[in-house]
């Protein structure tokens, strides 16, 4: 045991790096609320800027999981919540701003019921096919589908369905929407030859180096890191793309000290080499903490634009 | 004769399940191959259908003990007031006071088990997962 | 395919002192978590997981498998002592674990669990580390269609532990399958039967339906059942034999092939997501019972029903591992927590895995197998433990079962909202049993029902809502065949015993 503790004294003492002025600090621990189950990608993202946090600023930060309609139901609890800084949630956007959007009017929130903190990152989704179809990017992937008569593409979430029956409606492609759970189910679809197409948010990577699967198109507004050659939909001439972000918001009417506190601390546990690390090896990507008032405007365009898609 | 009655109720919920709960409970889509409603319209349907079986066929001798469900009713209501008052007022302080309360409705007077029973076991569960594993509890 | 070298660097990476007791501290705690009703070895993994972080990945790893490892075994100590299974895989156990224990042979049904657990699990790590990359290509190739229609033939083998009243049996899984479409709908994402409730979009929790189900409404029948100046849980006599305590090699020995068509079950289901233990536990029981020349002794205490039973659940849980390894597609819970495991420490499962990290990856199967060994000797010291903590009143026993199965559920669903439902769940299992509805035929619907659901609807749109196009599918129709062949057989079956 005494190796353990030796080794955990190395890692904290070789992350503590900077040490924060605070002019605020929480009255007792801070509760980081998680709005998804234990074991998904949030939860470790969350566990691992909670302890990150914890490290640098010396509070006691909790992470606690409500899952619950990928995250609905966590923010519904965050309206009782004190706005005393005791309290942050960790959310995505797309589920919030989908909800927001078709049932707005069940959900007892709206973007203005909470203040916002800061991103951790965006998540990448891109558009794949088994290396051996006879296809390389969407216009050919519909020209396929037109001959075949429609062909199966599978999707994990409701913007992708949405992105798929308007290229079905642009295009005329009649694909068939394969509903699935996950990006590793959507992966072995592709592999296993039961869809001609899915999107993808990163299971896809390691099969894309081995040269398994290729990429058709980038599904968000840019393309992605670590394949700079393919092109976006929008490039493509498809006026389709999500950027679901992984955000911080916390009950409304936090103290300004106690905001700008939070989200400081917020911010150097995301710039940690730690953090950054987990983001890299469980998203492919780097961080992009857009700050508070980059992730109210962030939000705000994103029920903008959702409510695009659906009309 | 329980058979019976018990197969008309299970033929009510599923008619009220296909008539009233679905409809209200589910939304309407207009696309796609399993809609939202299938699947419980199906259950529902077969419902209905075993549930007039159970209630035509001849009738398996049964016996149900009313006054040991009334019991169990009993301790599921303090178990849900124990959960309530855990709620207000943290499991740390509750959970022995509800133990104990369990322990002498079974009948325990021995004062020994009594207090292993609800004061050192709920103690130390409430420390091991508040203080050694650091997860809030309630 | 990896170098021999790479495979004895990583067998010997593993089997260092220090692994060796990341191990047994991971099996240790696995078996005594796993043995508290209402915490399972999912949760203990979750808990254990931010304690990894500052260890090397494979003894970080190594912990985690020992964890999981022993939780299997430990799951079906409440199971067989106190009839509260945690889960529902347990609950098969419990079938015949629960009533031996009653005869005042509870050292002698846990040992078989412990035997048989690790007989399973040995059976499909040997499966993994010899042939999990062929397997691997199988498992692909079973798409939605084919997943359907294994289903439907595990429906068709479960179908018979219906028990005497087949409509009560229909009804019981059709309130199972109901309760399984609360939440999103698979197709179209659109909530159904939240009423007003965001916590149930994603459902209702397994873990507090199976745990309300299977473990408080049993502790509500002990409670309301118990009598003043309440005895021991469970009377062990005071002139039993040595027989009677211990498991004998002619015992284990009898039980070869159930353990053997269980580990075969557990390993096949585990390969393929999606599809889980329970289900394979429950087929293997099933299809030992109708083999048997005395179906009738089973339900009563028989050794063979306990090994059937634990030998397919355990086995499940290696073979988790052929699509997490080679795929990157974890097939349960705790794998789906090994991955995060893994990812922590930078290491992304997938097809990469065996080239970029093989010494790593035997590592880890050098650890699994030293975690089935652990579970031999840890168990064997862990049961003695256990016999001699349920000669405790029962009024101490069931009172702290209630305190961890609040704690727990608490812990696993976030909030207070999930106890509630255990509650409601305890509540309709207490009723269900009185008036003669299996509760565990309606968990088995609750648990596959969701997976099936999203099956059905992936199948309709591959095939068009076309029935024909099956012909396309050869795989999924031998299976429904086999099922439908498995259901005429058992209806016959019955036919005959009752003329």
């Amino acid at each position: 045991m005494n190796r353990i503790i030796a080794v955990a004294c190395a890692a904290i003492m070789s992350i503590a790096g900077p040490a924060l002025a605070q002019d605020w600090a929480p009255s007792g621990s801070v509760e980081l609320q998680i709005g998804f189950g234990a074991g998904g990608e949030t939860d470790t993202l969350g566990r691992v800027i909670a302890a990150t946090m914890e490290e640098q600023t010396g509070w006691n930060v909790v992470p606690q999981n409500k899952p619950g309609g990928g995250g609905i139901a966590m923010f519904t609890g965050l309206l009782n919540a004190d706005a005393d800084g005791s309290v942050i949630a960790m959310g995505v956007s797309m589920p919030v701003l989908i909800n927001l959007t078709l049932r707005g009017d069940q959900l007892p929130f709206d973007l203005d019921s909470f203040d916002y903190l800061g991103t951790v990152t965006r998540a990448q989704l891109a558009i794949i096919a088994r290396d051996d179809a006879p296809f390389d990017d969407i216009a050919s992937l519909v020209e396929y589908s037109k001959e075949q008569g429609g062909v199966p593409v599978a999707f994990d979430a409701k913007p992708q369905e949405l992105m798929l029956m308007a290229l079905n409606e642009q295009t005329g492609a009649g694909f068939k929407l394969v509903s699935t759970k996950s990006s590793a189910e959507m992966v072995q679809f592709v592999l296993g030859g039961q869809v001609q197409a899915s999107f993808n948010a990163g299971t896809h990577i390691q099969y894309l180096e081995k040269g398994d699967v290729k990429m058709l198109a980038s599904a968000n507004a840019d393309r992605h890191s670590y394949a700079q050659d393919v092109p976006t939909l929008q490039e493509q001439g498809y006026d389709l793309y999500t950027d679901p972000y992984f955000y911080f918001a916390a009950p409304k009417g936090l103290s300004d000290d106690a905001k700008s506190a939070l989200a400081a601390a917020l911010d150097a546990a995301i710039k940690s080499d730690k953090v950054q690390d987990v983001v890299t090896n469980v998203m492919q990507n780097s961080t992009n903490n857009l700050g508070p008032d980059g992730t109210k405007k962030m939000m705000e365009d994103g029920l903008e634009s959702v409510g695009d898609l659906f009309n | 004769m329980t058979d019976r009655l018990t197969g008309i109720a299970v033929i009510l919920f599923g008619a009220a399940l296909f008539f009233l709960i679905t409809p209200a409970a589910t939304e309407t889509v207009g696309y796609g191959w399993l809609r939202p409603n299938t699947v419980p319209n199906v259950m529902a349907v077969i419902m209905i259908l075993a549930g007039t079986t159970l209630a035509i066929s001849t009738p398996q001798e049964q016996q149900i003990d009313f006054p040991k469900m009334a019991r169990a009713a009993g301790f599921l209501l303090v178990i849900s007031i124990g959960l309530w008052a855990m709620a207000q007022w943290r499991y740390v302080f509750v959970a022995p006071m509800l133990a104990l309360v369990l322990m002498v409705l079974v009948g325990e007077r021995r004062w020994p088990w009594l207090l292993v029973g609800a004061v050192v076991l709920p103690v130390t569960i409430s420390f091991l997962i508040e203080y050694v594993l650091e997860r809030p509890l309630f | 395919m990896v170098d021999l070298s790479v495979i004895l660097a990583g067998f010997a990476d593993a089997f260092t002192p220090i692994n060796l007791m990341f191990v047994v501290c991971g099996v240790m705690l696995g078996q005594f978590v796993g043995a508290m009703p209402g915490i399972g070895p999912v949760m203990a993994m979750a808990i254990a997981i931010p304690f990894t972080f500052v260890i090397d990945p494979l003894p970080a790893i190594a912990f985690l498998v020992g964890i999981n490892k022993g939780g299997l075994v430990g799951g079906a100590v409440p199971a067989i002592l106190i009839n509260t299974p945690g889960t529902p895989d347990a609950a098969a156990t419990a079938m015949d674990g629960h009533p031996l224990a009653q005869q005042g042979k509870p050292e002698k049904a846990t040992k078989m669990a412990l035997y048989s657990s690790v007989t399973g699990d040995t059976f499909s790590d040997i499966v993994l580390v010899t042939i999990s990359a062929p397997l691997a290509l199988v498992a692909l190739k079973m798409g939605p269609v084919e997943i359907l229609a294994l289903m439907v033939f595990a429906f068709s083998v479960i179908a018979g532990l219906v028990g005497k009243s087949i409509s009560k049996g229909i009804i019981a899984a059709a309130l199972g399958m109901l309760a399984a479409t609360v939440g999103l709908d698979p197709e179209h994402a659109t909530p159904r039967y939240y009423f007003g409730y965001f916590e149930l979009f994603d459902g209702l929790s397994l873990a507090a339906v199976a745990i309300g189900m299977l473990a408080v409404a049993e502790i509500l029948r002990r409670l309301a059942s118990s009598k003043k100046g309440a005895s021991a849980t469970i009377d062990q006599p005071k002139d039993m034999t040595a027989a009677d305590r211990r498991v004998s090699f002619a015992e284990y020995w009898a039980c070869r092939f159930t353990m053997l068509r269980g580990a075969a079950i557990g390993t096949i289901l585990g390969a393929l997501p999606g599809v889980g233990s329970t289900a394979a536990a429950f087929m293997s029981y099933a299809a030992t019972k109708k083999s048997s020349k005395d179906p009738d002794s089973f339900g009563k205490g028989n050794l063979q029903g306990i090994a059937a039973a634990e030998s397919a659940n355990s086995a499940v849980m290696g073979a988790n591992l052929i699509p997490l390894l080679t795929l990157g597609i974890p097939g349960s819970v705790g794998a789906a927590l090994i991955i995060s495991a893994f990812v922590i420490h930078g290491i992304q499962p997938g097809p990469l895995l065996f080239e970029e990290q093989g010494r790593l990856v035997y590592g880890l199967f050098g650890a699994m197998i030293m975690a089935n060994f652990a579970n031999l000797f840890v168990g064997q010291l862990g049961l003695r433990l256990w016999s001699f903590v349920i000669r405790a009143p029962e009024s101490v026993i069931f009172s702290t079962a209630i305190l961890l199965c609040i704690a727990g559920v608490y812990l696993a669903t976030g909030g207070v909202f999930g106890v509630i439902i255990m509650l409601m769940a305890a509540a309709l299992g207490y009723v269900m049993t009185s008036f003669g509805f299996s509760p565990v035929i309606f968990i088995i619907a609750f648990f596959l029902g969701g997976r099936f659901e999203i099956a059905l609807s992936q199948s309709l749109v591959l095939l068009d809502g076309n029935v024909l196009a099956l012909i396309n599918y050869p795989i999924a129709l031998a299976l429904f065949a086999i099922a439908l062949i498995t259901m005429v057989w058992m209806i016959w079956a019955d036919r005959q015993k009752e003329l």
